[in-house]
């Protein structure tokens, strides 16, 4: 896995985007989905999204009955796996996202597995707990094959 | 030259340049629904994901999970490795996780 964005300023023009969570209980929000085709064994790919945070992200946690601020900082993880929700492969990991701006992160991996997953999660940084945190994920690119 | 081999050879080009046109030789993997359109805000059931940007309470633009466009699916509530959940079957509790 190679990071090789990291942070280009790019700005969407429109208002959603998708929000996930981490909880303090450990608990976090993830989305997958079933690709088209699988992962071809041996190939390099690369993958973008785009990443930023809400100044204000109100949310709850269960057995608390008011809304708190989720505004610790997460990364996000892009894995590839071969079941829905499965994480076998983490083809990417960004920076900690700390920006209200949208930034582009951009990943290069080598395919270990003909996986046909895709599962997007966001994580806490150095496997910190207690925390309450949000990332904004937007504009995730077609998996591009770098070799021919 | 053989005849045949003649057709077949210009059939071969053919196809690959149709092919290549239609963009079928691409090994890139499509991904669907790629950004976060479609009619956000709308079924949301619980107080989850208010979303405020720039000082405007806009609660209705941030995509609800219950609202994910498919082929993308919610993986609903998980939990760090080594962490005990707690009963996420609960009503009260299977939207927030625990």
């Amino acid at each position: 896995m190679k990071q090789i964005g990291g942070g280009v300023e790019t700005k969407p023009t429109k208002d959603n985007a998708l929000g996930l969570v981490y909880r303090k209980n450990g608990s976090f929000e993830s989305i997958c989905q079933r690709l088209q085709d699988s992962l071809m064994v041996g190939k390099n790919y690369k993958i973008v999204l785009s990443a930023s945070i809400s100044e204000k992200y109100m949310s709850r946690v269960a057995g608390e009955p008011f809304e708190q601020n989720f505004d610790d900082r997460l990364v996000v993880d892009i894995w590839m796996g071969s079941t829905v929700c499965h994480e076998a492969l983490l083809a990417g990991r960004t920076n900690e996202i700390d920006h209200k701006e949208w930034k582009e992160y951009s990943f290069e991996f080598i395919a270990d597995e003909a996986y046909d997953h895709i599962f997007i999660r966001v994580n806490s940084i150095d496997n910190r707990t207690n925390i309450l945190g949000h990332v904004l994920i937007d504009w995730v690119s077609d998996i591009k094959c770098l070799d021919p | 030259m053989n005849p045949l081999f003649d057709l077949f050879t210009k059939n071969f080009a053919t196809l690959i340049l149709t092919m290549s046109t239609l963009n079928l030789l691409s090994q890139d993997i499509k991904i669907a629904n790629r950004t976060f359109e479609g009619e956000p805000g709308i079924g949301r059931e619980v107080p989850h994901q208010v979303f405020i940007k720039d000082k405007i309470k806009i609660s209705e633009i941030i995509y609800p999970m219950s609202l994910l466009p498919k082929p993308w699916v919610d993986c609903g509530p998980k939990f760090m490795a080594g962490l005990t959940p707690p009963d996420i079957h609960s009503s009260e509790t299977n939207w927030w996780g625990g």
